[in-house]
């Protein structure tokens, strides 16, 4: 603790690899890399769930990482239950996707898009495969995050400062017309639903004036309208309505997961994506 | 998509553009001296959704054909399964999770599978308990748990 003084005054090159090195010696230790294994195991159990994303599991286990890292000496046990946080951070990130596979139901905002290829996937019978792309491609795209951050924090931050309201709306208008043109057949009727969410998002509170916009004076309505809420209702609601409403008398053959372990084609279908959504 | 559907959906979001346009009206048209309110951006919004819908107007007038092939939809469970999630919402804070979310879950499963009394029964009580425990017990949260006159 000591050491974070020095960072100050001297050039912080040497220090933050010196850091990196005191860092990677904690976690893998013996019982760290325990505590991950088992964050990441609750974790994804609670990703799972719908509607609890990473933010609120990670809030939801904390009494239970305190309880299971209460054995070890003070300072020991913080660090671990920071890993199996951190652990239980990327295990809810995975299990979103694993709902959206099977289910069509994003846990979460992050896995909004795997339901789109990854059910698609499911219906096909290779719900195994999907799940198995899903998680090399979260691994992959975590070390490669990781690795990135650590190289390129400090010239991207000098970026990000620059990255001012005029650059933030440009790239919103940029992803808004990119999702609208790529949505199905209809340009028009994608535009409309575009036009519709950020109607939605104008409930609640304006950020700029303050003023409560299309509340009426209902007080759930001033915080706005949730993606998630609406990303599950439209999501999970949709799919148990259509299953209720068409449902066959033949009982639809359920998603089997067979095959875990992806073959070479999809693997190499698999490796530009992975590689480009790393980000 | 039938056509038909195209012609509802596009008076439906018309009236739903032109509301929002009516409702931004009633909001401050400037904020600290500026001209642009908070009023500006759902105008414009309400704007762009009516000429939008009215553009799908003419696009499913001109598109004709496309017959509707309508498999025969289950109405029934459906609105048994939708008025019980609307009771399941309006009730939970009243009577609580363990109760409603078994009733609900029992109602669910009877209308999608009948005659299968004592599995749904099981199911439907050890889901809504074992839950409750979990939140509640295991993860410390907090949830209405039992009927407001029971505590």
């Amino acid at each position: 603790m000591a050491n974070l003084v020095f960072i100050k005054g001297r050039g912080c090159e040497v220090g933050t690899f010196d850091y990196l090195m005191h860092g990677f010696e904690t976690a893998l230790t013996w019982y760290n890399i325990l505590f991950a294994f088992v964050g990441v195991l609750i974790g994804t159990a609670v990703g799972v769930l719908p509607g609890i994303g990473p933010m609120s599991g990670v809030a939801l286990l904390i009494p239970v990482t305190a309880s299971i890292t209460g054995g070890l000496p003070p300072e020991q046990a913080a660090t671990s239950a920071i890993i199996l946080l951190a652990g239980v951070y990327y295990g809810a990130m995975y299990g979103g996707s694993t709902t959206s596979i099977l289910l069509n139901t994003p846990g979460e905002s992050s896995s909004v898009v795997t339901t789109l290829d990854g059910y698609q996937m499911a219906k096909k019978g290779r719900a195994g495969s999907a799940l198995s792309i899903s998680a090399i491609g979260s691994f992959v795209g975590g070390i490669v995050t990781l690795i990135a951050m650590i190289a390129l924090a400090q010239p991207l931050s000098t970026i990000a400062i620059k990255f001012g309201p005029a650059e933030y709306f440009s790239l919103m208008l940029l992803g808004l017309a990119a999702v609208s043109g790529l949505a199905g057949k209809s340009v028009t009727k994608a535009l409309i639903m575009t036009v519709c969410g950020l109607l939605i998002g104008t409930i609640g509170i304006d950020n700029v004036s303050g003023i409560a916009r299309f509340t009426f004076d209902i007080p759930w309505l001033y915080q706005g309208v949730e993606f998630l809420t609406i990303a599950v209702g439209l999501f999970a609601l949709g799919e148990v309505f259509k299953t209720i409403l068409e449902k066959d008398e033949d009982d639809g053959e359920i998603a089997k997961i067979n095959n875990l372990i992806p073959s070479k084609e999809e693997f190499k279908e698999s490796a530009g994506p992975i590689a480009r959504g790393r980000s | 998509m039938d056509v038909k559907f195209d012609r509802f959906a596009s008076v439906a979001f018309l009236a739903v553009g032109v509301l929002f346009m009516i409702g931004s009206r009633k909001l401050a048209t400037s904020s600290y001296g500026s001209s642009v309110g908070p009023d500006i951006f759902p105008f414009v919004l309400g704007l762009v959704l009516s000429l939008l819908s009215v553009r799908l107007f003419y696009e499913a007038f001109r598109g004709k054909g496309q017959e509707s092939h309508k498999e025969k939809l289950q109405y029934k469970s459906f609105i048994i399964i939708l008025l019980s999630t609307l009771i399941y919402i309006l009730t939970l804070e009243t009577i609580g999770y363990v109760i409603t979310t078994f009733l609900f879950l029992f109602v669910c499963f009877q209308t999608m599978e009948r005659n299968r009394w004592v599995k749904s029964l099981i199911i439907s009580a050890g889901f809504s308990g074992i839950i409750y425990y979990l939140f509640v017990n295991v993860l410390k949260g907090t949830l209405p748990g039992w009927p407001i006159w029971f505590s």
